[in-house]
């Protein structure tokens, strides 16, 4: 089946459908030989189902084959159960065809099991209470996957106002005493969870039966819980938070779909009344060492972007705890502008009624955020105070060697927008910093060549040879993880300065269209140390990384 | 060729430049030299005195008095030591009467005014009115300006029947190619190799060759200080040296004349090598030495590797130099101020190098295994001063403990990897494969070893013993010694020579230690090495940095161990 784009898919879909219904053709078998060859073709075609089915006129058993078929091709892809909601439209608009549909799905639960949400939902709006009776014996007996299916199903009716949350949970609680295991128990957190979140239901019941399913824990469970706090967090009940977030401290770090479920969960709880419990559960997982604080995109983002990053990284430098110090670091090279303002920033330590040991402060920051010059030296520069002059000397000493030293470039940059808005005494500061820089340069010796030193022309083109493939590599290895490049066609034009393509109209005309070719470039400026003196540099930052504290 | 020839002889500055050449020159043209240039002041005026014919012309007697470069009118009668007309009074109105030999007075004087370059102007009438108030009866003058020195060297060495076209060839390339200094010494070593074959020649064949080899590196030495790139230079000047020695060595069975004129060329080989290793040095090294980095920027290179290589090759020259003044020291009396010149500069030479190493941190750990070979050559010319020893120690503990470090970390490790693209990925991989196969040998740890046990340092020694038995335990551990092969090979590289004591074993100090002296002891004698029985010891050094040979351990000098008789067999001077 080849779906050719410039055909009008309504009219498609109404050709089709009057075709089927007039029995000229069979759509619904038809659509059982779509398969799916991995591109992007497999879900256009089956929207052409999608928009079809609900007006077809069709056996359900063979409607639920096909569904099933399409949805199961559809793999993990977001979009592969979208065929369930014509479905949900097609068994609607005839109410013998849920009752056909559960009892088809009963006699073979294992064909059918995924539509059963789906046709208890559909079922209950017109037979609440057989469907939600279907619901809770499904939940009771066969396999695991249908009971959970089944318990999913009975969280959805507890928001009908005919069933009621609290028969709901006391159907789910009673599958649950059936057989807890750590699936059931997560089919219970994500059927209850979003319902009691959700509910605005003040039940001391509910939020008991919960809480004892959580404090249970398990794997599956965990990752419920993830679900749950990342989808419904701000809204669940008080006594329900401790104990999702205490359990989530025990997630084994092998399960990524549990961690990114975290990593969207603490994301977007940074800037809610549950910022703290993030924090602490984002603190304790870093520092236990389960995730760094790279395998939590979200998280990493958001911090960057958070008025309250400077404050929390001068706690997490100021603990000392080399995966906090990481963390930031790590931050700070994957999201955060060099010229972003990180800066000195005690208020987390003073509500601890910690006081900050700033020359300590700076050695970590050196040592975690080196490879970013800039952001370095602005917040060692944060750091002075002037008031203690044996502290303020050994953290310009710090700018000095080795932040200047290896980036006289950046550093001096750095040093200059310091500058701005800083005191007098600061000024001074940077004016001595950039004297002793500049005796420094002056003492390599002012540019003049000594060429019986220089490397000789062979060495650099090897050099050169070797960048380019390295360089190379990279970019290779930079592609494959584009998910754009996966999406476009690609070109490559050997000359000119624009790209001339021709697009078409609707009338059928073509549009002459000049797309002018720019350049991108990065530049880094690379520590002059590790050149120099690779190994002292690598030294040197361990030290100040893990030294102990004063 | 006599536009190379004429801009070298424009170029020489000093009087220990020009003067060293024309001897040869003159012997070259079949005249008997009988006065040399010697330090200090002239004799009477008189820089180089031959006799003999030219150009067919009876036998006459020729005194030469040098200027380098032009002729100004300062230089003609200024306060300098040096002016020319004074030289010329002292020639006519002492040396002629009282120094020339008896057997030479009867014979007709020519007073050569030898000029590198040309006569000003303004000092042509001076010059024309002195020579024609004094010239008379068997005493005439003659002018012998840059153009006349280059026809007399193009003529007497590099003609076309003596010089072939593919040597002038390689010549000219070498010199063309000074600011590509690898490719430049590619063609000088070859020049070198084709001449220096000409020892199984005739015996004069064998003195012109050398003569060709003295004069080419003299002229390498002027054009590549005026490119002021002497890297050419100074690889050229030591492969010349070597050469010459090889062929010095075999002069045993030549006519003594033969051997005297050989010995001549192979001193102005040595006088230009020495010329250029200062000069390389005070260039490359003495202004940015004590300087934070200076020497490290100055190698403008991509990457650590670059600059790694660069700092281990100045030290290993500066050493050399330490050497070469050590050497000097011995060559003279007790008490002399020329031994206490030398000694002062052996001193000058050492601290040198501590500033270079303490200002070069690439210094501290070598990222190539026979870079162990500088290393030896820096601590043998550092043992000489019993001062140094506590820096040498600080040194050595510092070199270990990085080592330890970046096999724990894998960082730049010392490995055996030669080529450059390899040295500049490495290390590769993470995997015990590659770091095994990356430090599979080593001269490195047990050099540190010995020197830990001559410095009496059992903590160092104790640290190298850990690397070896924790880290490196597949690594086969050597120490190489000369036998009797190294003679016949170890100054022109021509063949591998040599022995290898293998898998030494580092767990006790006493045990390491009588390991190496049961081997001094069986092992040939380095007295035997001709270089070293002649007193020209410090050639074994040149030749060990040159090709790249670990430095025997019987030249670690200067360290006095008195306790420890097994160190001291090894410590003891030759």
């Amino acid at each position: 089946m080849v779906m050719d784009p410039d055909i009008d898919s309504a009219a498609l879909v109404s050709e089709l459908t009057s075709l089927h219904n007039s029995r000229r053709i069979d759509v619904v078998r038809e659509f059982r030989g779509l398969t799916n060859d991995g591109g992007s073709e497999f879900f256009m075609v089956r929207h052409i189902f999608e928009e079809t089915l609900p007006s077809l006129d069709a056996a359900v058993a063979e409607v639920m084959d096909t569904v099933v078929h399409l949805c199961r091709a559809g793999g993990h892809d977001l979009a592969a159960g979208t065929v369930v909601t014509p479905f949900i439209a097609f068994c609607g608009n005839d109410s013998q065809r849920p009752r056909d549909a559960i009892a088809l799905l009963a006699a073979c639960p294992g064909d059918f099991g995924e539509l059963l949400v789906a046709i208890v939902m559909v079922g209950a709006r017109s037979e609440p209470n057989d469907f939600f009776e279907h619901a809770e014996r499904l939940s009771l007996s066969g396999e695991v996957s249908q009971r959970q299916r089944a318990i999913m199903a009975l969280g959805r009716l507890a928001s009908m106002a005919t069933i009621g949350v609290q028969r709901a949970l006391a159907a789910i609680e009673a599958a649950l005493r059936a057989d807890n295991v750590d699936e059931m128990r997560a089919a219970a957190i994500k059927a209850c969870g979003p319902v009691m979140a959700s509910s605005g239901v003040e039940s001391a019941y509910g939020t008991d039966f919960l809480r004892s399913v959580v404090e249970q824990g398990g794997d599956h469970t965990l990752h419920a819980c993830a679900e749950l706090l990342w989808l419904h967090g701000v809204q669940l009940p008080p006594d329900l938070v401790a104990p999702v977030f205490d359990q989530l401290r025990n997630v084994d770090p092998q399960h990524t779909g549990t961690i990114r479920n975290i990593d969207l969960a603490v994301s977007g709880l940074l800037r809610s009344e549950l910022r703290p419990h993030a924090l602490s559960l984002l603190c304790s997982l870093l520092e236990a060492a389960k995730v760094s604080i790279t395998d939590l995109g979200s998280t990493m983002a958001a911090l960057s972007r958070d008025d309250g990053f400077s404050a929390l990284a001068t706690e997490w430098f100021a603990s000392g705890r080399r995966e906090l110090c990481q963390a930031i670091g790590d931050i700070v090279l994957g999201h955060h502008q060099d010229t972003a303002r990180l800066r000195f920033d005690d208020a987390r330590l003073v509500a601890a009624g910690e006081t900050a040991d700033r020359y300590f402060i700076g050695k970590r920051a050196v040592g975690f955020l080196f490879a970013k010059p800039k952001a370095t030296i602005a917040f060692l520069c944060s750091l002075l105070t002037g008031t203690d002059s044996d502290v303020d000397a050994a953290i310009r000493h710090l700018i000095l060697d080795p932040m200047l030293l290896n980036y006289p470039g950046s550093g001096r940059e750095a040093l200059e927008s310091c500058r701005e808005g800083g005191g007098e005494e600061l000024g001074r500061s940077i004016d001595e910093l950039l004297g002793s820089l500049q005796e420094y340069l002056e003492m390599l010796g002012g540019g003049q060549r000594l060429k019986a030193l220089e490397v000789p022309e062979a060495d650099r083109e090897s050099y050169r040879r070797y960048m380019t493939v390295t360089m190379e590599e990279s970019m290779r290895e930079a592609e494959k993880k584009s998910p754009i490049l996966s999406l476009v066609h690609r070109s490559t034009l050997l000359y000119g300065r624009t790209s001339i393509n021709y697009v078409f109209q609707a009338d059928g005309s073509s549009q002459r269209m000049e797309v002018p070719m720019s350049t991108h470039g990065v530049s880094v400026e690379f520590p002059r140390m590790s050149n120099i003196d690779p190994v002292g540099l690598n030294f040197r930052l361990r030290v100040l990384r893990n030294e102990p504290r004063a | 060729m006599k536009l190379i020839i004429r801009e070298y002889l424009a170029s020489l500055r000093e009087r220990g430049e020009l003067d060293v050449v024309l001897p040869d020159l003159l012997s070259q043209l079949g005249l008997t030299v009988f006065s040399r240039p010697s330090r200090g002041t002239r004799q009477d005026g008189v820089d180089v005195a031959a006799v003999g014919a030219m150009d067919g012309q009876e036998e006459r007697v020729f005194l030469l008095s040098i200027k380098p470069g032009d002729l100004s009118r300062r230089d003609w009668n200024g306060d300098s030591a040096q002016a020319l007309r004074p030289s010329l009074h002292e020639i006519v109105d002492s040396y002629i009467p009282n120094r020339l030999p008896p057997e030479h007075r009867d014979k007709h004087i020519v007073i050569c005014v030898v000029l590198g370059g040309d006569v000003h102007e303004t000092v042509r009438p001076l010059l024309s009115g002195f020579i024609q108030q004094n010239t008379r009866q068997g005493l005439s003058f003659e002018e012998w300006n840059g153009d006349k020195l280059a026809n007399l060297i193009q003529s007497s060495f590099l003609r076309e029947d003596i010089l072939p076209g593919d040597a002038r060839s390689l010549f000219r390339k070498s010199l063309a190619m000074i600011d590509e200094p690898n490719i430049s010494f590619q063609n000088f070593s070859e020049l070198v190799e084709k001449l220096a074959s000409s020892q199984d020649t005739d015996d004069r064949q064998c003195v012109t060759a050398m003569r060709q080899i003295a004069i080419c590196l003299w002229i390498m030495f002027a054009w590549a200080r005026e490119a002021e790139n002497m890297e050419s230079a100074y690889l050229s000047g030591e492969r010349a040296l070597l050469h010459g020695w090889h062929v010095v060595r075999g002069l045993g069975e030549r006519p003594p004349r033969v051997r005297e004129q050989v010995a001549g060329a192979f001193n102005s080989i040595f006088t230009a090598y020495s010329h250029i290793s200062t000069e390389y040095l005070t260039k490359n090294v003495v202004a940015r030495a004590n300087q934070l980095h200076a020497l490290s920027a100055a190698v403008a290179g991509s990457s650590a590797v670059d600059i790694s290589l660069r700092m281990f090759e100045v030290l290993g020259r500066l050493s050399n130099a330490g050497l070469w003044a050590v050497w000097r020291a011995s060559k003279e009396p007790e008490g002399s101020t020329e031994r206490a010149d030398a000694l002062i500069e052996v001193g000058s030479i050492s601290a040198l190098i501590m500033s270079v190493i303490e200002n070069n941190p690439a210094l501290i750990l070598p990222i190539k295994d026979d870079q162990a070979i500088d290393v030896s050559l820096a601590l043998t010319l550092m043992a000489f001063g019993s001062s140094n020893h506590d820096y040498m120690r600080g040194w050595l503990d510092e070199m270990m403990g990085r080592a330890a470090f970046t096999l724990d970390t894998n960082g730049a490790y010392p490995s055996v990897l030669d080529r450059y693209d390899l040295l500049l990925r490495h290390p590769q991989s993470k995997d015990d494969e590659y770091k095994k196969n990356a430090t599979r040998a080593s001269i490195l740890y047990p050099i540190v070893a010995l020197w830990a046990c001559l410095l009496e340092a059992e903590e160092i020694f104790a640290g190298v013993s850990t690397i070896q038995s924790s880290k490196l335990a597949h690594s086969t551990f050597q120490l190489w010694f000369p036998d009797a092969s190294s003679e016949s090979h170890l100054y022109k590289n021509d063949q591998p020579h040599g022995s290898v004591l293998a898998d030494l074993s580092l767990r006790t100090r006493p045990e390491y230690l009588e390991t190496i002296r049961r081997d001094v002891v069986s092992s040939m004698r380095i007295e035997d090495l001709s270089a070293v029985r002649d007193g020209w010891w410090p050639i074994v050094a040149v030749a060990c940095r040159h090709h790249r040979v670990p430095v025997p351990v019987q030249l670690f000098r200067g360290v006095d161990v008195p306790q420890d008789p097994a160190a001291e067999q090894i410590g003891t001077p030759s």
